[in-house]
């Protein structure tokens, strides 16, 4: 935490969410290994912020570690988060904050709608109990309240809709179900993980337009966890970029999207097909990405870079701030621009 | 065009379902598309479009409900010769459950060499030379499948499907289950395949951008039907059919645009309607014609060459319909 946030004492003056160094370790009784080793990041009041990854890369954990709902067998090892000042995890242990805060403050949508609704309770009925679970509303008020959300949300016909089940809503309306769910009692923040990944095309455009529209009319904060750029792209004003377990790469999404000052990042950019792009070969990024628990020395990402030098086989790699309110993992982040061959001859690489 | 290596006319696939509201749903209906060899056809829809029901009605895994499949000219047998089945091989979408978790890599691949029936080398040999055509190293034959990840895997089953020198690959979605660098790494590994081995390659994919790095021509399926169809830089130069505008409009792009394109499909509107055009219900341009008659895949006059739409706004040229290549909304150089 910086000098400035211990002197702050009014919830105003300090960031919505800040992440300070946060660890998530695996604890089996095999191994005990970090999988998110000192992730910092902050978000403002109504700011969109992208976590972009490839999977394993950690940025799911390090969403749910926000709320306290890491999956058995990985627990957040050391560092702290708050919110609005409030401390929720402080040097590595939980406190009592953060179960008052979870749902009402901060809400979830997660990836995989159908596992996330119950598929024997009617549809009006699960997103009623969020409603009732942090509010005071009595049950014809929250009966209304349920209508009105739905209606928010886009879903057509809903009085009758509302005592449906969950098989009888397509994939992008059972999406709906889920932000109506997250935002019953008017988060100031929602976490979203892969929330459209499931989806057709047509059907994200219209899940990202409704966040969109959330945004501007209640002010949400959102972060946004994908490994589509394209889709954080939509979303966000600034991302990090993950890789492995850290953050590599982060600031404002049309500069680090423009011009990476990370070689993953890069790499990120020039696999991924996009559609305006005036080539459309894709460029590989050589070898595989290593297990978290089980990182190479020195940078991470060392074994895959295209430009390593022999300092990058030891040592720790921490963020550096760069001009443009921008960060990076990476020593020899100005070379990066060089490195470019979207329009070269196919690289496919084993 | 030379002579088609592979042919559906009129392809048509019900599945029956049994209970209170016995009858059948049309998951392809009347699909007619033809590929010359060394072609590239990419197919493009969404969930429920029919295009996985119609790569397997064409690898044999389904029997089509009417229409017929040609193979060099000559139309498929319901029960194929093992020399048909070598022929037309298929690369499935999820390389976890498409491999025998319990048996080695190496055990994989050389029952499919000896299913190629070919004689002389020995398997083992035949096993590692696979191995090396899709990159992949030789101590890979010894471990399971669970120790490989998403991307070795899907190597594992090109090269299972390689391995009985096939003409015809079909991908179904063979990419969705990975990771963006990952897709990267697999569609150039086809694409060098499919050169090399002069193969001819059929992708299915809900990924226009991935077809566009891959294929040469393009069909776009919705409902079962393919609603256009055209070159690769057709399909993303000039566009014409509705859905394939609402398809590219919806792509997510590193570089957002400010304004919304006009083309985008009505939100939250039934996605299917059961009689006439089946998009109308989601299209801007929709008007009566479209409830009353099912468009056919045609020429409409002015389209490039190879390109066929089947929408009445086209046709007809209403207010609205894309016309010519200025009025499209992505640019290609």
């Amino acid at each position: 935490m910086s000098a400035a946030a211990v002197i702050a004492d009014r919830p105003e003056d300090h960031p919505l969410l800040d992440v300070d160094r946060l660890t998530i370790a695996v604890r089996t009784r095999h191994k005990h290994a970090s999988v998110v080793r000192d992730v910092s990041l902050s978000v403002g009041v109504g700011e969109a912020l992208g976590i972009v990854g490839e999977s394993g890369s950690g940025k799911s954990l390090t969403l749910r570690a926000l709320l306290g709902v890491l999956p058995k067998g990985t627990e957040v090892a050391s560092g702290s988060i708050s919110y609005r000042g409030d401390m929720l995890v402080s040097d590595g242990r939980q406190t009592d904050r953060m179960r008052s805060l979870r749902g009402r403050e901060i809400g979830m949508v997660f990836q995989d709608a159908t596992s996330a609704l119950d598929p024997v309770i009617r549809v009006g009925d699960q997103i009623n109990e969020s409603v009732r679970r942090h509010t005071a509303l009595g049950r014809r008020a929250s009966n209304a309240r349920t209508i009105e959300l739905m209606d928010r949300m886009g879903i057509p016909d809903s009085r009758r809709r509302v005592r449906q089940y969950p098989h009888e809503f397509s994939g992008g309306m059972r999406q709906r179900v889920m932000i109506a769910m997250a935002i019953a009692c008017n988060p100031s923040l929602l976490l979203c993980d892969e929330p459209t990944t499931a989806l057709d095309v047509t059907t994200q455009t219209e899940i990202l337009d409704l966040l969109a529209e959330l945004r501007r009319e209640q002010g949400l904060a959102v972060i946004f966890v994908s490994h589509d750029l394209g889709v954080v792209a939509d979303v966000c004003e600034r991302v990090c970029v993950m890789y492995c377990g850290q953050i590599i790469e982060a600031g404002p999404r049309a500069e680090v999207f423009d011009a990476p000052r990370h070689p993953y990042t890069l790499g990120l950019i020039e696999s991924a097909p996009d559609i305006e792009a005036p080539s459309p070969a894709l460029v590989a990024i050589p070898g595989e990405a290593p297990d978290a628990t089980a990182p190479p020395a020195g940078c991470r990402f060392n074994p895959r870079c295209p430009m390593p030098l022999e300092e990058c086989r030891s040592g720790g790699f921490p963020l550096i701030q760069i001009p443009g309110d921008r960060a990076t993992a990476c020593i020899r982040h100005e070379r990066t621009g060089s490195l470019r061959h979207r329009s070269g001859p196919e690289a496919e690489s084993a | 065009m030379p002579e088609p290596i592979l042919e559906a006319r009129e392809v048509t696939v019900d599945f029956a379902h049994r209970g209170r509201n016995a009858g059948h749903v049309r998951a392809v209906d009347h699909v007619s598309f033809s590929v010359a060899a060394g072609e590239r056809l990419g197919i493009v829809g969404e969930s429920g479009s029919g295009k996985s029901t119609l790569c397997k009605s064409i690898a044999g895994v389904y029997k089509p409900s009417s229409g017929q499949v040609l193979y060099q000219g000559a139309a498929l047998p319901a029960k194929r010769s093992p020399d048909l089945r070598r022929a037309i091989q298929i690369v499935f979408q999820d390389p976890y459950t498409s491999l025998n978790p319990r048996m080695r890599i190496g055990k994989v691949l050389e029952e499919a060499v000896r299913a190629g029936g070919r004689t002389g080398e020995e398997p083992a040999q035949q096993v590692q030379e696979l191995l090396v055509t899709v990159g992949l190293p030789a101590v890979a034959a010894t471990v399971r499948p669970s120790k490989l990840s998403g991307g070795q895997r899907q190597r594992v089953a090109i090269a299972r499907a390689l391995a009985v020198e096939p003409t015809i690959i079909l991908a179904d979605e063979v990419t969705s289950a990975l990771d963006v660098s990952v897709q990267a790494v697999i569609v150039n590994l086809l694409a060098r395949l499919a050169s090399e081995r002069n193969l001819t390659l059929v992708f299915i994919t809900h990924n226009l951008q991935v077809v566009r790095a891959l294929c040469n021509r393009i069909c776009v399926m919705h409902a079962g039907r393919i609603v256009e169809t055209a070159f690769t830089r057709t399909i993303f130069a000039a566009p014409k059919h509705p859905y394939t505008l609402a398809l590219l409009a919806a792509a997510p792009r590193l570089h957002p645009r400010e304004e919304a394109s006009e083309m985008t499909a009505r939100p939250a509107a039934p996605p299917i309607a059961a009689e006439g055009c089946a998009y109308r219900l989601r299209c801007p341009l929709a008007r009566a014609k479209c409830a009353e008659e099912v468009p056919p895949l045609a020429r409409t006059g002015d389209e490039e060459p190879g390109q066929r739409v089947a929408c009445h706004a086209v046709a007809e040229g209403w207010e609205g319909a894309a016309r010519s290549p200025a009025n499209s909304t992505t640019g290609e150089s």
